[in-house]
């Protein structure tokens, strides 16, 4: 039913914009504190998928496969990511801040080593992660047949989007970081903690990388070399939104998501893929800072 | 009216003593095939002469002061350019490598004046997407361009023997070419001016660099010799597909001209031989697993960037740096020693 | 005909207006200073007219030439070349390399005639004589010690000198300096204005200055403009600037 149809794609778009934003968030989060350009962030986002499979798909934890298992799959593995972003930003990115081609490069670096662990670790091939069995099957709303993971992926995301709001909006250590990212020296004359910011900024968008790659990972499916996917599609939202600028974030990664999941629908993945390239190609030349961004170089 | 040119670093083609160093090194590269024997050791040279025609492309832009990762994207074009005349037409190699290139600088000129309004990390970005954005095209069309399975039976270069080592000589004499051509543009006051604009756009402009002009024919010329790398590459492996030209052959376009050192001449060149070389020597490892070959390769880019910024060629110069040093130390105990007696 | 006639020229950004209106007319040959307290907007006066910015509003004519927002390199063409107040050389090259980068109007080449070059008698000639002119230069600008050394490692005030001299590379008709002497001692800033006055006398270049340093000003400038909060509000002989009642409200003021 054509009704069907559209609702479908709708609510996947929202899925898949939500799920982008979760990644997008945390690798504007870094750029905007830490200026560096982290391409690894994919890489972040595969190890938590991984995370996800290994205490989740594997049973390792109590709560077996019910959703008490998934929430706290999910919570450990942003903590464990979040750690080894902490210990990644510590040994390879501090030289870099502000150094946004070399740390580029070598975060390209970090890309080659993380994949080719991961892939001597467990494997090459397609893992699957099995839905939590509150959340099995469909619900029919508005007409169409919905699955409810699906549903409950977005709501995660959300829950995740809202808690980074109101870090930053309500807590010090947030208003902190919000300093940082606009002026890191006069921060620092104010007795902001520079390094430990980053550390913290590096920690949480690690941390949301890792939730994108988790909740992504139970949908589809999990592998070494997932990483490269959102990668790109979250630089373009990104920079469609205007880099440092979270809303700007958001409301990029609602475009894309939407794209992509309308394009697939009722083109091809691959045109859709296209389309969001050759988006990113109008902006950067029509209008660079996006959105809300501010002017390069200004 | 004196016309010799005062050789400076950046300018002019220096001492003759290189001159005839560099003709040794070009004698030595054709010798290749009578010295190694082993057809697994020539494809590794081949894959060698292949990413020596791509890094320099990288290269030559560097020196303007972009990092133009869309090179993958033009070798594509060049390739399923070849391919499509060669299947489609029955054209003869030769042709369709001039083809082949012209099509790569036409696109890249187009494609160029759009894409080189923007600089920076976002330029490098741009050049990631133009990467996928040809991947998607070949499989968008699958009718035109054979979809996921690309185009096979891709015919030999005619007038080759066809055997493993002719098209090592084709492909080292493409290579050759491909440095010889970057060497005296480097050299030239055209260089020149691509390394002032790399340095300071600003003061270039000022000084009436038409800035844009000369980052589009860098960007064009990189794209020509990717263009025909990629027809020799279609017509030496006999098939190719989307996925050759990705995401991947960016990151080691960048590993390769990174740890060889960017800045040098020759460091990219550097950077593909020993890292190219390098899994042969690995493999001789007793219980060496092939598959941590990235992780290596990742190590080794960190360190370069944590350690040795300039990349393999500054090697020798910070270890005579260390030897210093360390008797300069030496030396100094010496002296306390003897001044304490 | 002035040489360079600025017609009711405007800069806004977003709704600040950094230049306000400003006519200006500079003679040729003449030494002409533009000063102001800071954040005057001549550093951004000077880059509009040199093309780095676009204007807003107003015209800049140079030569008898309508140069409104015609591009950097183009306006170097034309014969009118600027200094910058930040120190901005080619760090990696020579003394001798910056400058002939500068000379680059003169010689310049292209792909064909880069890959060609040892091969074509005219690209090699053209090459030479870039090579002569650089030289002339180097020597003129009294750098001739230091050609070979690599300009990041000259010391502060010979590094503001090679940048005069990388623009006079061009044979410009005029020499926009920005702040020339910005951190200079008492004797690198004597050397530097005695340059530019060389610069004037003996190769006939006029010269429009931007300078805080006051000495240097009303020893050197034939006449001044001066500005304040992005508008025109003086100009004159060095002795009826200095007795303007608002020139001294706009310094005495800017200094609270």
């Amino acid at each position: 039913m054509e009704q069907n149809v559209i609702i479908q794609t709708f609510v996947n778009g929202v899925m898949l914009s939500t799920v982008l934003i979760l990644f997008a968030l945390g690798l504007s989060l870094i750029f905007g504190i830490m200026h560096i350009v982290n391409f690894a962030h994919g890489e972040v986002y595969m190890l938590g998928g991984f995370g996800m499979w290994w205490f989740f798909a594997e049973e390792r934890l109590i709560g077996g496969q019910g959703l008490p298992g998934f929430v706290l799959s999910l919570v450990l593995t942003m903590v464990l990511v979040a750690f080894i972003g902490v210990v990644m930003e510590r040994l390879f990115f501090r030289k870099f801040r502000g150094n946004l081609l070399p740390g580029l490069i070598i975060s390209v670096g970090l890309i080659f080593v993380m994949q080719a662990s991961v892939a001597k670790g467990w494997g090459f091939l397609d893992k699957a992660i099995p839905t939590p069995s509150a959340f099995e099957g469909v619900i029919h709303a508005a007409g169409a047949t919905l699955s409810k993971e699906r549903l409950f992926v977005i709501v995660i995301a959300v829950v995740c989007v809202v808690g980074l709001y109101l870090f930053l909006m309500r807590t010090r250590q947030g208003r902190s970081m919000r300093a940082c990212s606009q002026d890191p020296d006069a921060a620092a004359l104010q007795g902001i903690g520079v390094d430990r910011t980053c550390s913290i900024a590096m920690a949480i968008g690690c941390a949301l990388a890792a939730a994108s790659g988790c909740l992504a990972g139970s949908v589809f499916l999990v592998n070494p070399y997932m990483g490269s996917f959102p990668l790109l599609k979250a630089f373009v939202a990104i920079i469609l939104g205007g880099m440092g600028s979270l809303p700007g974030t958001i409301l990029g990664g609602f475009v894309i998501g939407f794209t992509e999941s309308f394009g697939s629908t009722y083109l091809s993945s691959t045109v859709a893929s296209m389309l969001i390239f050759l988006v990113l190609i109008a902006v950067l030349v029509v209008r660079p800072m996006g959105f809300f961004g501010r002017p390069l170089g200004h | 009216m004196q016309s010799r040119v005062e050789p400076l670093k950046n300018l002019g083609y220096g001492i003759p003593l290189k001159f005839y160093i560099a003709l040794a090194a070009i004698a030595l590269v054709f010798l290749v095939p009578t010295i190694i024997t082993n057809a697994y050791y020539i494809r590794i040279a081949i894959s060698m002469t292949l990413y020596i025609m791509l890094v320099m492309g990288l290269r030559l832009m560097i020196t303007g002061g972009e990092f133009n990762l869309a090179i993958p994207a033009f070798m594509a074009i060049g390739a399923y350019t070849a391919a499509l005349l060669m299947t489609e037409k029955g054209w003869n190699w030769w042709p369709c490598m001039i083809v082949a290139g012209g099509m790569a600088v036409v696109i890249a000129a187009i494609v160029g004046r759009i894409v080189l309004r923007v600089k920076g990390i976002y330029f490098a970005i741009l050049g990631f997407a133009l990467v996928m954005i040809m991947r998607n095209v070949w499989l968008t069309w699958p009718d035109l361009f054979g979809g996921t399975s690309g185009i096979s039976n891709i015919p030999t270069i005619s007038g080759l023997s066809g055997s493993l080592d002719s098209f090592y000589y084709l492909g080292a004499g493409l290579a050759v070419f491909t440095v010889i051509i970057m060497y005296l543009l480097d050299k030239s006051r055209y260089g020149l001016t691509l390394k002032a604009m790399g340095q300071a756009d600003n003061l270039a402009e000022s000084v009436g660099v038409n800035v844009m002009r000369y980052k589009l024919s860098a960007f064009v010329v990189g794209a020509f010799f990717a263009g025909i790398a990629g027809a020799f590459f279609a017509s030496m492996q006999h098939f190719i597909d989307p996925e050759e030209f990705g995401f991947a052959m960016v990151l080691f376009i960048i590993l390769y001209a990174v740890a060889g050192g960017m800045r040098s001449f020759i460091g990219p060149i550097i950077g593909v031989i020993v890292l190219l070389a390098l899994p042969v020597g690995l493999k001789e490892i007793p219980g060496y697993d092939p598959k941590i070959e990235p992780i290596i390769f990742g190590g080794i880019l960190v360190a370069i960037m944590l350690f040795l910024s300039q990349g393999f060629v500054s090697l020798p110069e910070k270890l005579l740096t260390l030897y210093k040093w360390v008797r300069e130390r030496f030396r100094r105990e010496e002296v306390e020693e003897y001044a304490a007696t | 005909m002035p040489l360079l006639e600025l017609r009711g020229l405007s800069k806004y950004f977003g709704g600040l207006a950094a230049v306000n209106e400003v006519d200006m007319e500079v003679r040729e040959g003449e030494i002409r200073g533009l000063i102001g307290p800071n954040g005057a907007g001549k550093s951004t006066l000077f880059n509009v007219v040199t093309g780095f910015y676009k204007p807003t509003q107003g015209t800049v004519a140079f030569n008898g030439e309508d140069i409104t927002g015609v591009r950097p390199d183009i306006v170097a063409g034309k014969g009118l070349v600027r200094t910058f107040q930040a120190t901005v050389l080619f760090p990696m090259f020579t003394v001798m390399e910056n400058v002939l980068a500068g000379v680059h109007l003169q010689s310049n080449v292209g792909v064909l005639g880069g890959i060609f070059h040892p091969f074509v008698p005219s690209v090699r000639e053209k090459t030479a004589r870039g090579l002569r002119r650089a030289s002339e230069i180097v020597e003129f600008m009294g750098l001739g010690d230091l050609r070979s050394f690599p300009a990041g490692s000259l010391p502060h005030g010979h590094q503001r000198i090679l940048g005069v001299a990388v623009a006079l590379a061009t044979e410009p008709k005029m020499l926009m300096a920005d702040e020339p002497v910005t951190g200079m001692n008492a004797e690198e800033t004597d050397m530097m204005m005695r340059t530019i006055q060389k610069i004037r006398d003996e190769l006939g270049v006029t010269i429009l200055l931007v300078e805080h340093d006051m000495r240097a000003v009303m020893g050197m400038c034939e006449r001044l403009t001066v500005m304040d909060f992005g508008r025109k509000i003086a100009e004159g002989s060095p002795k009826e600037i200095r007795e303007n009642p608002a020139v001294i409200e706009a310094y005495l003021g800017a200094e609270d």
